[in-house]
């Protein structure tokens, strides 16, 4: 199938450009600044929209096998395309763990058949993420993994973080560690400080995550390894992450989307939509976070999408469990972000498409050019979306944006050539 | 202002001058308490719900003579001995009292912000009798009556409260009111007991005893949980005595008309000695009859003046 | 409350005229053997019984004195919408056995006294009340008449009656007036 997108602004090289682009069977074929009188093909005119390549979310937990209540392969992987997104790496803490490599591939070959978002997969660091023995890392690899990790948890044993580092570096792939140090934050349901103070809720010390980050970091520089530093939300881990790059090992890091946008504050009614691990940072911390995003510290945003039931969080705070979702309020939320701090749209698009793409070595993807797929979204941002119950594909409604208008609207996405309905 | 239909989370649902109309009210329900017939047809008709998630005593039926006091019927659901124990869910069990035709609830639960949780369930006024260790606001208010009654104002008094900083639900209530009617707020107790950042609240804090009672017009002791010591926050109850117990030597050096004061229940020997406990200047007796008329004034002023569907 | 037209239907001379009749009516209506005592509801209530009390000083008479507040006894809790300013009730004698002079300056719907001796019945189990009010204003809703009567001065709703005694401020008098 051929089409033309024509009369858009397409972000390419960092900008917003006026050009039209021809897109025949998976890939996008050339990029054209006129508009031809006859196409073989179908015309698409994006007059007013913004074009911009398929977002990429590198941390995603899509709960199949074993959660399929809260969501599967398929609900998330339609989630995904419905929030702009032609590419998920979900995460392993399922049930079984995704710790050998038929789990892996059974999951891989599921997601072809089903033939919507791409799935990458981020297989387990330990054998049944248990922080004890190994995994497969070599066969995970070939099986089509594209990281390590026992997210959810962390891996708490720091001899095995160290082998882990060593391990999965001679497949030049990542441990991607959940830095929270159990001891410290305890029963902890939101970022401890004045806040957590005047509410009465039990506070996670910023502290716990950064002496893990700190620990990880030393590690990989250590073992010249890679690390990958999940979800950063606190001042104290940038500030190790900063001074930690550019040494003997490679140190990455990504922001989850809401700890951009929202703050410990927000937590006064009590709403366990908005309970999550890492919680919402202090003002000050976010401000530290977005200056990490922009001058790079931070490599990537994520959304770290975690569905849970309506039964199991419509419960008293402290006894909710953590997690919002997040894949189909991305791209809206990073719209939100750009005008709300005045920071470049197209700078924050950069890092769900472009930067996740060249950090993990995703093929073709990530960048609206010649030769690459054509996975593209078309994103009017003059009208404006309700998330109402209806809108949602997910099976999980666990969002402190339930039933509101954001500003902008995804009119068009398409995954490999291929229009989704959305 | 009116306050009818008002739900009660925390002291700042009032302002100043509703607080103080709310102590000109708690005085004539004083008054109807020493009647020999302590009662009032004024809430006729109307049912409250002690709903009481988390074990008290005390103020369980403070509440419960209050709206009794004022004609009201009462129901009281205790978590024990109910379906929560069968896994039933927090909501449901709202759903179905709901069901029943209750007017007023007032909620005591170990997870903070349940009030405003169970206000998303039910068209009934909320009364928060206590959320875990965040507010315990009729605590506040009746701490703060009996200061007033004793002193006769609250702004520019010194007061001094000694304990588990952390965990009381008391102080917290406390402070925001008393900020609110001018006094001066001085918190003491160990470090490991003082939350991180309190002083933004605009309160002092003090780690000596010594400092924190100089001077003081009120000195409040709060409850130590024996608990702490097993979570390593404190090494003994011991240690804690001796350098946090309130004892009488200690309080000479407070303003010689100091009043002492505690929430109950007292643990003696812990966190205060049996000398200040029985002491003359002690209105921890005159706290608890101040805390079931302010709790009439209370339910007076909130289910007062609804309109009849 | 803003009133129009406002005025004055008793002067000084009458009012003082109406209590002493009031006082003479109220004694002949006692026997000798009756433990009495006189209870003002607040506010009109408590300056007209003091008067009489006053007026009983003048002829040698102690009359105990008590005082109501209904406030937590009204029927229509439900439809208030201010805050209620609550005066005192001040009631020191025993009330089981005895006789209580109920006293108000205005009787309208009759609900105000039905509160009054509601509360009164909490306090114990009188002998009898009497009811002494300085106006009848007429519009009775609930099946109450006093005893006593000053005057009956017929009004219509949008009408308000106001008794004035110089103890409260300065002149004996009652007007009447429209309301807004």
């Amino acid at each position: 199938m051929r089409y033309l997108i024509e009369n858009g602004e397409v972000l390419i090289e960092g900008k917003f450009q006026r050009k039209n682009i021809v897109v025949d069977g998976e890939k996008i074929t050339d990029i054209i600044e006129n508009n031809p009188h006859d196409f073989n093909g179908k015309r698409i005119d994006a007059k007013g929209q913004l074009i911009i390549p398929g977002l990429i979310d590198m941390h995603a937990h899509l709960r199949e096998p074993g959660y399929e209540y809260k969501e599967d392969l398929e609900s998330g992987l339609k989630a995904a395309l419905n929030g702009g997104i032609t590419t998920v790496a979900c995460m392993p803490n399922t049930r079984p763990s995704l710790d050998s490599p038929a789990a892996v591939h059974s999951l891989k070959e599921k997601a072809k058949v089903l033939s919507l978002a791409r799935l990458e997969v981020i297989a387990a660091a330990t054998k049944g993420r248990e922080g004890k023995e190994l995994t497969e890392m070599g066969t995970l690899a070939q099986a089509g993994a594209i990281g390590f990790s026992d997210d959810g948890d962390p891996i708490w044993d720091p001899h095995i973080m160290r082998r882990a580092l060593e391990y999965a570096s001679s497949f030049h792939l990542p441990v991607i560690d959940h830095c929270e140090e159990r001891a410290l934050s305890r029963d902890g349901s939101m970022r401890e400080g004045y806040y957590s103070n005047y509410y009465g809720i039990y506070g996670i010390p910023d502290a716990a995550e950064s002496v893990m980050v700190a620990r990880d970091i030393d590690l990989a520089n250590l073992t010249a390894g890679w690390v990958h530093i999940a979800h950063v939300s606190t001042g104290k881990s940038v500030n190790h992450i900063r001074h930690g790059k550019g040494k003997r090992g490679k140190i990455s890091a990504e922001v989850c989307i809401h700890h951009l946008l929202f703050t410990d504050k927000d937590l006064e009614d009590y709403d366990p939509a908005k309970k999550l691990n890492p919680p919402f940072p202090t003002k000050e911390d976010q401000e530290m976070l977005l200056e990490a995003l922009m001058d790079g510290t931070i490599d990537i945003i994520v959304t770290d999408h975690a569905p849970h039931a309506n039964w199991e969080k419509e419960v008293e705070f402290q006894r909710a469990p953590f997690g919002i979702i997040g894949l189909e309020t991305l791209l809206l939320q990073l719209f939100k972000l750009s005008r709300k701090k005045t920071l470049a749209f197209e700078k924050l698009l950069e890092k769900v498409t472009s930067a996740p793409a060249k950090l993990f070595n995703l093929a073709g993807r990530g960048r609206i050019e010649r030769h690459y797929y054509a996975d593209l979204v078309l994103f009017d941002p003059m009208d404006d979306t309700t998330l109402t119950n209806s809108y949602f594909r997910s099976k999980a409604r666990n969002t402190p944006y339930l039933g509101k208008t954001l500003q902008g609207k995804i009119t068009q996405v398409m995954c490999g050539g291929k229009l989704v309905q959305i | 202002m009116s306050m009818v239909g008002r739900d009660v989370y925390d002291v700042d649902v009032f302002n100043v001058e509703e607080v103080y109309q709310l102590f000109e009210l708690t005085k004539h329900f004083k008054g109807i308490l020493s009647r020999k017939v302590k009662k009032v047809p004024a809430l006729r008709g109307v049912t409250v719900c002690t709903a009481f998630f988390e074990n008290s005593t005390r103020t369980k039926i403070s509440f419960d003579l209050a709206a009794k006091r004022l004609g009201a019927d009462t129901v009281a659901f205790s978590a024990s001995s109910s379906s929560l124990k069968k896994g039933e869910s927090l909501k449901d069990t709202i759903l179905t009292l709901d069901a029943m035709g209750i007017d007023l609830y007032v909620v005591r639960h170990s997870e903070p912000g349940t009030p405003k949780f169970i206000k998303k369930y039910t068209k009934a006024i909320v009364i928060n009798a206590g959320d875990g260790f965040h507010a315990h606001p009729t605590q506040a208010l009746l701490d703060n009556y009996t200061i007033w009654e004793k002193k006769g104002k609250i702004d520019g008094l010194k007061i001094s409260i000694v304990g588990d900083i952390q965990h009381s639900r008391v102080v917290r209530s406390n402070i925001k009111l008393m900020k609110m009617l001018g006094a001066e707020v001085t918190v003491c107790g160990p470090k490991t007991l003082m939350p991180l950042e309190i002083e933004k609240s605009g309160v002092k804090v003090s780690y000596d005893i010594n400092e924190a009672i100089d001077g003081a017009d009120v000195v409040m002791g709060l409850r130590m949980q024996l608990e702490r010591q097993t979570s390593g926050l404190f090494p003994t109850l011991e240690e804690y005595h001796k350098l946090y117990g309130i004892t009488k030597d200690r309080l000479s050096h407070a303003k010689p008309d100091v009043i002492f004061m505690h929430p109950g229940p007292m643990n003696r020997g812990v966190e205060v000695d049996d000398h200040v406990a029985d002491f003359e200047r002690s209105v921890v007796q005159e706290q608890v009859t101040n805390g079931e008329a302010i709790r009439m004034a209370l339910l007076y002023s909130v289910l007062g003046g609804r309109m009849e569907e | 409350m803003n009133l129009k037209n406002i005025h004055t239907i008793i002067e000084p001379a009458q009012f003082e005229k109406i209590l002493k009749r009031m006082y003479f009516e109220l004694m002949e209506k006692l026997k000798d053997s009756e433990d009495f005592a006189v209870v003002g509801i607040q506010t009109g209530g408590v300056y007209l019984a003091d008067r009489l009390k006053r007026i009983a000083f003048e002829h040698g008479l102690k009359l105990p004195t008590g005082k109501v507040d209904i406030t937590f006894y009204r029927d229509d809790t439900f439809y208030r919408l201010e805050q209620p300013h609550v005066k005192e009730t001040q009631i020191d004698f025993e009330v089981t056995g005895k006789t209580i002079i109920l006293c108000d300056d205005v009787i309208f719907t009759g609900r105000t006294v039905r509160a009054a001796i509601d509360e009164i019945f909490d306090y114990g189990r009188p002998r009898r009340i009497v009811l002494v009010t300085f106006i009848d204003r007429g519009h009775r809703e609930l099946p109450i008449q006093p005893d006593i009567c000053g005057k009956v001065v017929p009004t219509r709703m949008k009408e308000q009656i106001i008794v004035h005694f110089k103890e409260q401020n300065g002149t004996d008098r009652v007007e009447i007036g429209v309301m807004e």
